[in-house]
């Protein structure tokens, strides 16, 4: 046993570097306990299997003290013992009379505001706090009446119900939506008649500025919060209809009149025993964004009942957004894939697996023969698993053995990966989310951080409200974390070299340059300095239109602090030329010597779950996984080695990416492409010349869990199991490797993609005999010293390991403390020159196009599109204009207008909002057959190829036609947040009627 | 040339269906002894039910179950509450009945007259005074007055749950 008093390492809860904990004894009922120091009660002595009861208690919300139900005696007075921290001489009196009489006056004033009929309630699963303590407490019968509140029960939500009449005012969904979601849409009256939730002060959910992250239904301990998925389906009793299910509660009740609610309590156990086996609980990585939330999915048959974050998810602990929370019906689309489709006489014909594999190798055989390996491409999926990734370029290589194979981060972070490599070295976030929240300056550069990672945007939120962190917005449109900055900077599109390397030589100009971190690990600083000369206050001024007020406030902001982290996504990226103004952004953080400390580095926003993945694990056309470059004769020894084979048989010419091979099939160059999970059709630019180079393929492979555009020019389509349906690991934007299991069985004939790829290699040749996922990263991590110590049984569970990884398993969560990436453990500061964008507007293309996600949609609906609730929030596609440019051309709410650029036309509604500024455009990128890519240009960023999106200059026609306003009037974005505090306990404390346990309460039920 | 094909797939069966569901029951029944044990009950059926006629027709049988239904009979009229009071008067009669030690209860006979050779019997006074004792525990528990039975059992007062 430790001694009092030893520190020791422990994992803290959301993994990542080791917490220094110290040890201690407290006094439990005269008996000693030992455990860690400074930990809340509950948690110590639940690790002492010791339970105090609670309700309101929720270890990501902290102590609320709104329950009542777990006081306890210290030092002869009653203590709630949710405030009380493990320490040395801690004395707690836990079964004394007195505790015993309050916490079971407490429990009863919360049954008073609670009906219990758990035999028939969704949520007695087990985890229902509220049934769980009554029952461990063993209440014979509650003091207080149950009566009806005056409200309806809210079920204005497409995804979650409110019900008032079960509402016990814990508070725990307001803390949570103020404080950890900082969506600050909830609150309790306290001090009115009949406190209740309220959502804006006192609209409808549905009429309110909720975002339905979820969060508040998660941390809900009864039922008053509920996911409507789960409504009559959670248990065998459940499904009745309330017609019955009231009468069977009304002779309960009168029955536990006579027979006390203990053996009432005994059959609602009996009936949460019952549903144990038919529910299940799996842990799945979501499918969405870069963020790489982890959570249980549960269900029962197909039938997915809920998605329930925990406080061990390394990345999210127990937050949500509205897509990974509620945005899973595709699973059970009727739209899905589930048999092969083969091409035949202009139509599809459903095939066997046999016929379409034996189809495809010999196809792809046979282009390779005749075109050599050259002509065939590979695109791997950034939303498949990292097996997935490595088993496509592992046949694009050593099957087919050419290097053209990519994945979708050519369309978006490559030129953010270009501008580490070139000064930092790793191609990844330089720390994790936790050095994000722990910063003294958070600087989000073209992010729109809320609606793209919105999990990540509550943590900045969270430590901006509740900690004083200071964030600087830098981004054409004025988005929610451009309203909660505290400094926004609004500069001209495109211009954020020169703001960037501005600020840099301000740094170096006014003595704020980290010199000693510059002398000790950084290279080519004389060299870079002469670079700046140009980017003066003055310059920056002219270019970017920000005032030297603003430029010398976010300079002094970032030269003085502590700690900085940078984070930038697509509003950099998506330029011609992204990578220098990456590159640019990660020198200022040279400059100021904000790498390898805690809370400091460059943070690129990876857009998809797996595009960090993808590329890690080698579908890069220059990449084997774990970066090796193909070029690298000592790299490409190592991988022919580990694939049994001459490293003259693998390719050292780097190959096209995505862009190029598309370009390359419309030059009839490239005459057969295999495109797993991949919307080439939707996100590829300039989509005329895109869909031109897939009708000239020879012979196109799908691998897809739907009939996606792309698929529709396939000659062959592979139906594959989204996620959910296989085992796999997945890389967040954090480098964090997390494991994922199989919640429900392969639909239909559906497969798993690694499934697939070794089926099909084997029909080429190659039985490589993976019989499992697992058996695919064994390989990779025996061969990638990135990798090295990556394993299935290391990432079970909640654990997650951090790239790279060494043998023994220590992964890295913060990048630079021990120096850089480079050769000689140094950064490199890049000098660059400034470029003007490559399309601009003229007198004709008079417009910016902006473009991006909202936070209900994700890339082309295709996943977010079959749920119906989603529709419901945003049901069309439609254009923000902005109030000035409106003004000017007589456009209202509704006006139809059309966007022309060089390439084409789209007609849409227009939204008038000042989130956009002057002759600026904001078009959403979900909608339509071909989104934005109609208008987009394939002009593109040289260094690396991803296309100019955000570089679309257009002109605009108001036509002759008004609809209904395109976002609906309750779209979150109209509603007005109520931001408070939190839980406003001490108003309830406050009314004159309010008495502590163990006093009886006049009137329980209003408090 | 691969033009664009519009093609709608065939709607995947989701979730299983009354067949399956019946399987499942039929393979969760087989695994847990229950399709054996009702296979032995129907496979027996003539003999099991011969067991439970015989049984039924005898005469103490059948009184047990007509005061069953007597008992269900007078229960139906009875409100809870009053029953409440006359079963725990019962129950602590016989608590304080069993309670009774001869050794430490008195041996003597009062020795009052009216009933002088009786009352002088000390192993009659013996026998009579537990009894006397759970009487009169019976009459203080029937007076006293019981609002709720689960109140008055726990010691907690309610106002209903």
């Amino acid at each position: 046993m430790d001694e009092p008093g030893l520190e020791v390492l422990v994992a803290g809860p959301r993994q990542g570097a080791p917490v220094v904990t110290t040890q201690c004894t407290i006094m439990l009922d005269g008996q000693p306990h030992h455990g860690r120091a400074d930990q809340p009660l509950i948690d110590f002595l639940k690790e002492q299997d010791v339970d105090l009861p609670h309700v309101c208690y929720h270890p990501s919300l902290g102590a609320l003290k709104t329950c009542d139900a777990c006081w306890v005696e210290v030092d002869g007075e009653l203590k709630r013992g949710c405030t009380l921290k493990s320490a040395d001489g801690l004395s707690v009196n836990l079964s004394s009379a007195h505790a015993r009489a309050a916490r079971e006056e407490g429990m009863d004033r919360l049954l008073a505001k609670h009906e219990l009929y758990c035999t028939v309630c969704e949520n007695n699963n087990g985890d229902c706090t509220l049934h769980n303590t009554m029952v461990d407490m063993q209440i014979p019968i509650q003091r207080y009446e149950f009566q009806r509140k005056p409200y309806e029960k809210d079920t204005s939500s497409p995804f979650y119900t409110y019900d008032p009449d079960q509402c016990i005012l814990c508070g725990r969904c307001v803390e949570a939506c103020q404080n950890v979601e900082v969506n600050e849409t909830l609150s309790i009256d306290f001090a009115s008649e009949n406190p209740r939730v309220l959502w804006d002060g006192g609209k409808e959910i549905n009429d309110s500025s909720c975002v339905h992250c979820g969060h508040c239904v998660t941390v809900c301990p009864c039922n008053a919060l509920m996911e409507n998925t789960m409504d009559g389906k959670a248990g065998p009793f459940t499904a009745m209809p309330w017609s019955l299910k009231r009468p069977m509660i009304e002779i309960i009740k009168k029955l536990e009149q006579t027979t006390g609610a203990i053996p009432v309590s005994g059959l609602s156990e009996i009936d949460m025993n019952l549903r144990q086996p038919e529910v299940k609980r799996t842990k799945t990585v979501c499918t969405y964004c870069g963020v790489g939330c982890s959570f249980e999915m549960w269900t029962r048959d197909r039938h997915i009942l809920k998605v329930q974050p925990v406080p061990e998810a390394p990345a999210n602990g127990i937050s949500t957004c509205i897509k990974g929370k509620f945005a899973w019906d595709f699973v059970n689309s009727e739209k899905r894939l589930t048999m092969p489709l083969i091409r035949e006489g202009g139509r599809f014909r459903e095939a066997g697996w046999d016929e379409a594999l034996d189809l495809v190798a010999r196809r792809l055989l046979e282009v390779r023969e005749a075109h050599g390996p050259d002509s065939l491409g590979f695109i791997g999926s950034s939303k498949g698993t990292n097996e997935q990734a490595y088993l496509v370029q592992k046949i694009a290589r050593r099957i087919i053995g050419t290097n053209n194979v990519d994945n979708s981060s050519r369309y978006c972070q490559n030129p953010a990966t270009k501008g580490l490599f070139r000064t930092v070295g790793y191609g990844g976030d330089a720390g994790t989310i936790q050095d994000i929240e722990q910063t003294e300056v958070v600087v989000i550069v073209g992010s729109n951080t809320a609606e793209n990672h919105p999990v990540i945007a509550a943590r900045i939120k969270a430590a901006q409200k509740l900690r004083g962190q200071k964030l600087i917005v830098v981004d054409p449109r004025k988005h929610e974390m451009a309203e909660r900055a505290d400094i926004f900077l609004r500069p001209k599109s495109g211009t954020d070299l020169v703001w960037a390397s501005a600020l840099s030589r301000y740094m170096f100009d006014t003595g704020l340059a980290d010199h000693e971190f510059l002398e000790r690990w950084v290279n080519g600083v004389d060299e870079y300095r002469d670079s700046l000369t140009p980017f003066t206050l003055e310059f920056a001024e002219a270019e970017t239109g920000l005032s030297h007020r603003e430029l010398v406030e976010a300079a002094e902001t970032i030269g003085r602090a502590k700690s900085v982290c940078l984070l930038w996504a697509m509003g950099i990226t998506q330029h011609s030329h992204g990578s220098d103004t990456s590159t640019a952004l990660s020198n200022l953080l040279l400059v100021t010597g904000n790498y390898g400390k805690p809370g400091t580095g460059g943070y690129p926003m990876r857009g998809h779950n797996n595009v960090q993945g993808a590329s890690d694990f080698g579908c890069l056309r220059d990449r084997y996984p774990g970066y090796d470059h193909v070029a690298d004769e000592d790299a490409r020894k190592r991988w022919a080695e580990g694939w049994g084979i001459s490293p003259e048989e693998l390719s050292d010419e780097p190959g096209y990416g995505n862009f190029l091979m598309v370009q390359a099939a419309d030059e009839r160059e490239i005459k057969a492409m295999y495109i797993v999970g991949e919307e080439t059709a939707f996100s590829d630019s300039n989509t005329h010349n895109v869909l031109s180079g897939f009708e000239k393929l020879d012979f196109m492979v799908v691998q897809d869990v739907f009939l996606s555009r792309t698929a529709e020019y396939a000659d062959v389509v592979l139906p594959a199991c989204p996620s959910v349906e296989q085992e796999g690991t997945y890389v967040n934007t954090e480098r964090r490797i997390q494991r994922s299991y199989q919640v429900l069985e392969p639909l239909g004939e559906s497969r798993p993609d690694w499934r697939i790829l070794t089926d099909l290699a084997a029909r080429m040749g190659h039985d490589w005999g993976y019989a499992h996922p697992a058996h695919i990263m064994a390989e990779c991590a025996s061969i990638a010293p990135m990798f090295a110590g990556v394993s299935f049984e290391r990432l079970a569970g909640w654990k997650s390991q951090l790239w790279p990884v060494a043998e023994d398993g220590t992964d890295s969560p913060l990048l630079y403390t021990d120096g850089f990436a480079n050769e000689d453990g140094k950064a490199n500061l890049y000098p660059l020159e400034w470029q003007p964008p490559e399309e601009a507007p003229d007198e004709e293309y008079d417009l910016i196009l902006d473009n991006g996600r909202l936070r209900e949609q994700f890339q082309g609906t295709n996943q977010t599109g079959q749920t119906e609730g989603i529709w419901q929030q945003v049901p069309h596609a439609f254009i923000e204009v902005s109030p000035e440019l409106a003004a000017e051309r007589g456009i209202e709410e509704g006006t139809w207008v059309r966007i022309t650029s060089r390439r084409d036309s789209l007609e849409f509604p227009a939204v008038i909002t000042d989130r956009v500024r002057g002759k600026t455009l904001f078009l959403p990128i979900h909608f339509g057959k071909s989104g934005v890519n109609l208008l987009t240009g394939e002009h593109n960023d040289p260094e690396v190829q991803t296309p100019a999106y955000k570089e679309t200059a257009v002109k605009l026609e108001v036509l002759d036609k008004r609809g209904d306003p395109p976002l609906p009037a309750h779209n979150y974005r109209y509603g007005r947040p109520t931001p408070n505090e939190g839980v406003e306990i001490e108003v309830k404390w406050a009314r004159g009627d309010y008495t502590p346990p163990p006093a009886q309460q006049s009137n329980p039920r209003k408090m | 040339m691969a033009e664009r094909i519009s093609h709608d797939v065939t709607p995947p069966k989701i979730g299983q269906d009354a067949h399956e569901e019946l399987e499942q029951l039929l393979q969760t029944l087989h695994e847990h002894g229950v399709l054996r044990l009702a296979n032995d009950v129907v496979g027996a059926n003539t003999k099991i039910a011969s067991v439970v006629v015989d049984g039924l027709g005898k005469d103490s049988t059948l009184n047990a179950l007509q005061n069953l239904a007597v008992l269900g009979m007078m229960l139906a009229e009875i409100p809870p509450e009053r029953f409440y009071r006359l079963t725990f008067a019962v129950k602590e009669a016989l608590d304080c009945i069993g309670q009774h030690h001869p050794a430490e209860g008195g041996g003597d006979a009062p020795g009052v007259s009216g009933a002088y050779r009786m009352l002088n019997d000390d192993e009659l006074w013996r026998s009579i005074s537990p009894l006397v004792a759970g009487l009169k525990a019976f009459a203080e528990r029937l007076d006293k007055p019981v609002d709720k039975p689960v109140s008055d059992y726990y010691g907690k007062p309610t106002s209903g749950p």
